[in-house]
């Protein structure tokens, strides 16, 4: 019930003016009621139905300017303001019912006030105001969805420039992928041929690279340098191979030349092996920013949701080896669901959680994926036992700009998350997170039974 | 004539051996020390200071976990042992407040940007050398293979002045 009909006074007004049975009039959907620039010399009540308020700018087209349901008033400014000009057009958006009075009508007593006007004042009152109310609801209405829509821009123009870049990068990370590994095995088979003991040092540094740190190397060296008696030099480059004088290939823990050469044959490797890593590294990230940038996609009737999570563990291979994964994936009903879309949402939660663990320089990370079917819809649960988020960040972290991170790795744009929230909902699911110092648990409900379609 | 200590930090190890190559040619007349965080590079630095020696030149990369480049060599900035520690600050992705911060806090005497060259990155060092070397009062023409001539030139006129 419209608001004015709180106040007593405003009911009895209606009572007394809007219930004579000749003064009424039926209104088919559709049909105009007043007509914008048109004679109107009467009020009308809106007993059933409803009508829509138009004008007509000079631009020729058509603005929505109010609406009136039952028991809100039509005619109020051509009625009071005495110009018997209506200055809208007004539709009935139903087959409507409504009451009148006109221009001629006298004042009745029993209500407050003397004249019609000033009987009518409070009403005309919160009429205007209840119509400013809508207005204000309408512009807010249209803020946010124009603040929604320069959102979606920016992500879709920075997912062109990614998918951009990485377009760029491929091609030159491809090259030196493929050149260098030319270069490795042709090394390799050259060296190896020759059958001198240098090869088993070349091997080595390509084998394992670097596997000590720099302080672990600096002990050994130390070690080496007091237990054999060697100079500086000779005992780092030993440490650096992983040897003692004694292990030395061929027995040559002769003079430094002798490892120097092998230390040159280790270098070597240990080089190949270090420029296959970042190969590697670089295609990964090449292929993560593809990923990201892109968009829809077919939806796949039938889709396992646990495929999609294996395929995204695949994607992140080489940083999942730094923690333990648990998979407790249960039988699930197939979704109709976009696949690149579900890959995308697991591997930015998945990177997430490996990011906190690995930020908070954890050597005992603990990564869990469950997943349980509901009635047309599938749960799954990503946790982590990494430090957590910050209470006071948690109503933050879907924010396209918030980011917690020391920049680099994620190309510190900060929108993994708000990119998953998104996938989310516009596929009608939900996401929760709950967090604690040691337990993080981002959850998501995806729908999409066999009938779910989205459009 | 006692060896030049430069130390490169970063937590990459591929990213530090490269550095060794590239700083190869000073092996003559100094010492590559290779550290791989913000904690073990003072211990470093540390060690070397109760042998009475101090580090010549300290390269140092901004994103490690930990405690970052910027704010390591803010540290050490204001520790009297190591003032006159040339501080160089190497990395690909500083913002605009992290390079604030290496100028106004860390008082970095040079920023190098991620890929370097090695030319680039020799021209900088020897530069850096030759005004430490000048400042702590060595005898340059024991290190003159790796002086910089126009800034000896320019450092022995300004302090004959």
């Amino acid at each position: 019930m419209s608001r004015i009909f709180r106040v007593p006074e405003l009911a009895r007004l209606i009572e007394a003016y809007f219930s004579d049975p000749n003064k009424t009039l039926t209104v088919k959907k559709g049909e105009k009621l007043l007509e914008q620039g048109v004679y109107n010399d009467r009020l009308y009540l809106v007993l059933k139905g409803g009508f829509m308020g138009y004008v007509q700018k000079p631009d020729e087209r058509q603005y929505e300017l109010f609406g009136a349901e039952e028991k809100m008033f039509v005619g109020v400014y051509s009625f009071f303001s005495r110009t018997f000009v209506s200055m809208a057009t007004v539709v009935a958006s139903e087959d409507s019912e409504v009451a009148f009075i006109d221009q001629h009508q006298p004042a009745l007593p029993g209500v407050k006030g003397n004249s019609l006007a000033e009987q009518f004042m409070p009403l005309v009152v919160a009429n205007l105001a209840q119509r400013h109310q809508r207005e204000q609801e309408l512009f807010l209405e249209k803020e946010e969805m124009l603040r929604k829509l320069a959102q979606s821009e920016k992500l879709a123009s920075l997912g062109q420039m990614a998918a951009g870049i990485a377009h760029e990068l491929n091609n030159a990370v491809a090259v030196m992928a493929r050149h260098s590994q030319w270069l490795r095995e042709k090394y390799a088979t050259r060296l190896l041929s020759s059958g001198r003991p240098e090869s088993e040092a070349f091997v080595r540094g390509l084998d394992k690279g670097r596997p000590l740190s720099t302080r672990q190397l600096r002990a050994k060296t130390r070690e080496l340098i007091a237990k054999y008696k060697l100079s500086p030099e000779a005992a780092e480059k030993l440490a650096e191979m992983g040897w003692t004088p004694d292990e030395v290939p061929a027995g040559r823990s002769g003079p430094d030349p002798a490892i120097d050469r092998l230390h040159d044959q280790w270098e070597i490797g240990a080089t190949f092996h270090e420029i296959a890593a970042a190969a590697e590294l670089a295609t990964e990230v090449v292929r993560s920013v593809r990923a990201l940038a892109a968009r829809g996609g077919e939806y796949t009737v039938g889709l396992n949701i646990n495929e999609t999570i294996r395929e995204a563990l695949t994607l992140l291979q080489s940083p999942l080896r730094k923690v333990s994964v648990v998979l407790d994936l249960a039988e699930l009903p197939p979704l109709a669901a976009n696949r690149s879309e579900c890959v995308q949402v697991w591997t930015n939660l998945i990177q997430n959680a490996l990011e906190s663990m690995a930020g908070a320089g954890m050597d005992n990370g603990r990564l869990e994926i469950i997943t349980r079917p509901g009635r047309n819809a599938v749960r799954v649960e990503i946790r982590d036992n990494g430090p957590g988020i910050a209470a006071a960040d948690l109503p933050k972290i879907f924010q396209p700009d918030f980011s917690t991170k020391e920049k680099g790795l994620d190309f510190g744009l900060g929108l993994g998350l708000s990119i998953v929230e998104r996938i989310v909902h516009t596929n009608g699911g939900k996401i929760q997170v709950r967090s604690r110092p040691g337990e993080t648990v981002f959850a998501v409900i995806w729908p999409g039974g066999e009938n779910h379609v989205q459009t | 004539m006692s060896k030049l200590s430069i130390i490169c930090v970063d937590d990459q190890r591929d990213v530090l051996a490269a550095l060794r190559k590239d700083l190869e040619e000073f092996r003559g007349v100094g010492e590559v020390v290779s550290c791989e965080s913000a904690d073990e590079t003072m211990d470093v630095l540390e060690d070397l200071s109760r042998h009475g020696k101090e580090a010549a030149l300290l390269i140092c990369d901004h994103v490690m976990p930990g405690t970052n480049g910027v704010d390591f060599l803010a540290r050490i900035s204001s520790d009297l042992r190591f003032t006159r520690t040339k501080k160089i600050l190497l990395t690909g992705l500083a913002s605009h407040q992290d390079t604030i911060a290496a100028i106004n806090r860390a008082r970095i005497d040079y920023y190098i940007e991620k890929p370097w060259t090695r030319e680039g990155l020799i021209a900088v060092v020897k530069r850096f050398l030759t005004q430490y070397v000048i400042e702590a009062g060595l005898d340059y023409t024991a290190y003159a293979s790796v002086m910089d001539q126009d800034t000896l030139y320019r450092e022995l006129h300004l302090k004959n002045r």
